[in-house]
């Protein structure tokens, strides 16, 4: 595992280097993959809430709206492919995150928690990009109903009713579609708030020339290759093949692969494989900061007869990991009535920048000290001092 | 500027440098006293991160004799522990406290002599490049030739933390000598 994890984040270095020639350092894309992820969101966010005054979420008019936006409405065509492409390119830099995040071994210890929130942020955006390809109501939607009722177990089970609200494709069923591609991005805002809150001055959007940039290539995306619904989805009439969005839509060509892989044969249901699936390769990802835990071994200390309360690492620690808190005597080592810093070791990074923004050296790494760190500088002691023939030469 | 007069008489000049765990992969190039092995006047300090680095140390390190002092940091907006690097660069060139007292600079007469000082910032591996730019520094240092031993690529994940696992709480065994 280790030596995979190395092989690719070689692999990755190389692309990051590639990307630093073209770029300057301060603007390369492949370190905003997070807040690129975010832009894209408000924009698919904000595009949404435009097709959402059309929108008639019922199954006779459903379809008949959308086409009226895209052809009749101004500039209707570009909201819509705006909305398309816009979440099409946040799946792609929210899986891009995801794999950076975890080939360079930025997922663990302190954070865990915008590790876990991350995994689910992941799922729910591949969940309301599905959503949104049923509301259109057309050839595709019905066959991805049918797919999804046929991958938790057919249409009269539990699941499969529970989805489309009842035995029967109703008026409800858009309003439950409507509702899911909705109220799952309420969700998704609350997870992004675990996502940001042991972070301190979290990086939530790019500088403004990759924005820009980002913006203008959904833009041009939008204007070479137009969005267009298939034919109108008839109840009766299950159609047999559909274009796939490989964006959102691999996950049932995924689950098509493996049902009939292992189901074929042994006679075991389709929805047993790919769930047991999915739950396996989820815990898996959920697991994985917990299985590579190394403990803290090297949590920083504040030696509080040098703290002057001055704040200063408080204010650098990225992860949070420093409070100020009132010292027992009310007092400091200067005598002021400011607090000292202490530390909360479950979110300690072991980084030492806090012992960097210390000017009282209040503050150390138990596995580096300074005087190590002095000891090594001493060095220059022991050795040869310059030759002093050498010297009035120069001149 | 046409006549840069050499820093230092010694050559090869004495340089000590506090280099990021993650930025500066020099593993296969240290010795067992710090210094490296293609260039043997070069004393590594590693550190865990780039914002680790205090700039008195940097001073210091001057002060006591070092011909040279740098720091190696991960490239900005990508360091590791997200900002250390942002903060180091701010503190070298006196835009953050502490900041490092230059001569000319913030730090007066007492300061260090901007020339003797260099701030490196690298993308994913830093080894066999970031050895170059310290050969480079050496030989602005002091104005000639200093004598470089061969590279080969660097081949490790950067940074301590990926070869302990629970299986193996104290890191990779040492290899056995000879």
């Amino acid at each position: 595992m280790n030596r995979f994890v190395n092989a690719m984040w070689r692999a990755w270095a190389r692309v990051d280097t590639w990307f630093n020639k073209v770029y300057p350092q301060d603007y390369n894309p492949m370190y905003y993959l997070g807040g690129l992820a975010n832009l894209l969101f408000w924009l698919v966010i904000g595009s949404g809430i435009l097709l959402f005054l059309y929108y008639k979420p019922s199954l006779l008019h459903a379809y008949e709206s959308v086409e009226f936006l895209t052809t009749r409405v101004p500039y209707g065509q570009a909201i819509r492919g705006l909305h398309r492409y816009s979440a099409d390119a946040m799946v792609v830099w929210v899986v891009l995150h995801f794999l950076r995040v975890w080939l360079t071994d930025r997922y663990r210890k302190f954070r865990t928690i915008a590790w876990i929130s991350g995994i689910v942020l992941l799922v729910l955006t591949l969940t309301v990009g599905v959503a949104g390809y049923l509301l259109v109501w057309d050839e595709r939607s019905l066959l991805l109903v049918r797919m999804t009722q046929w991958m938790v177990g057919g249409e009269q089970s539990y699941l499969g009713q529970l989805l489309v609200g009842g035995s029967k494709i109703t008026d409800a069923t858009l309003n439950r579609f409507l509702f899911f591609h909705i109220g799952m991005p309420f969700l998704m805002l609350f997870f992004l708030w675990m996502h940001y809150i042991r972070i301190n001055r979290p990086v939530v959007y790019p500088p403004a020339p990759v924005t820009l940039q980002a913006f203008g290539i959904v833009f041009i995306v939008c204007g070479v290759v137009p969005t267009v619904s298939m034919a109108p989805a008839i109840i009766e009439v299950v159609p047999k093949q559909m274009q796939i969005d490989w964006f959102f839509q691999w996950g049932y060509w995924l689950a098509g692969v493996f049902a009939g892989a292992a189901g074929a044969n042994s006679g075991v249901a389709p929805y047993v494989v790919w769930s047991i699936g999915l739950l396996l390769v989820t815990c898996l990802f959920f697991a994985l900061p917990y299985v590579t835990q190394t403990g803290y071994m090297n949590v920083v200390k504040v030696i509080p007869e040098k703290c002057t309360g001055c704040e200063y690492c408080y204010v650098d620690c990225h992860a949070n990991a420093i409070k100020m808190i009132t010292t027992p005597e009310g007092i400091n080592s200067k005598g002021g009535k400011r607090s000292i810093a202490e530390i909360l070791p479950s979110r300690c990074a072991e980084c030492g920048i806090c012992v960097g923004a210390c000017p009282f050296g209040a503050i150390e790494l138990p596995q580096l000290q300074e005087i190590e760190i002095k000891d090594r500088i001493g060095l220059i002691a022991n050795l040869p001092a310059p030759e002093p023939a050498a010297s009035p030469a120069a001149d | 500027m046409s006549e840069q007069e050499p820093l230092t008489t010694r050559n090869p000049p004495m340089i000590i440098g506090f280099v990021c765990e993650w930025a500066g992969q020099l593993d296969d190039y240290l010795q067992a006293d710090g210094f490296l092995t293609v260039l043997p006047t070069v004393q590594i300090v590693k550190v865990p991160c780039s914002g680790y680095i205090k700039p008195a140390w940097v001073q210091e390190a001057i002060q006591q004799g070092w011909d040279g002092a740098f720091v190696c940091g991960c490239a900005m907006v990508d360091c590791h522990y997200r900002e250390g690097n942002i903060f180091l660069r701010d503190r070298m060139t006196g835009d953050r406290n502490p900041y490092l007292r230059l001569k000319g600079g913030k730090g007066g007469r007492r300061g260090v002599d901007p020339r003797q000082v260099r701030s490196f910032w690298h993308a994913g591996t830093g080894g066999e490049s970031l050895i170059r730019q310290i050969h480079a520094f050496a030989e602005d240092l002091t104005g000639g030739s200093v004598p470089l031993g061969e590279l080969k690529p660097v081949r490790r994940h950067p940074g301590p933390v990926l070869d302990v696992s629970p299986l193996n709480p104290t890191g990779p065994e040492p290899e056995p000598a000879g």
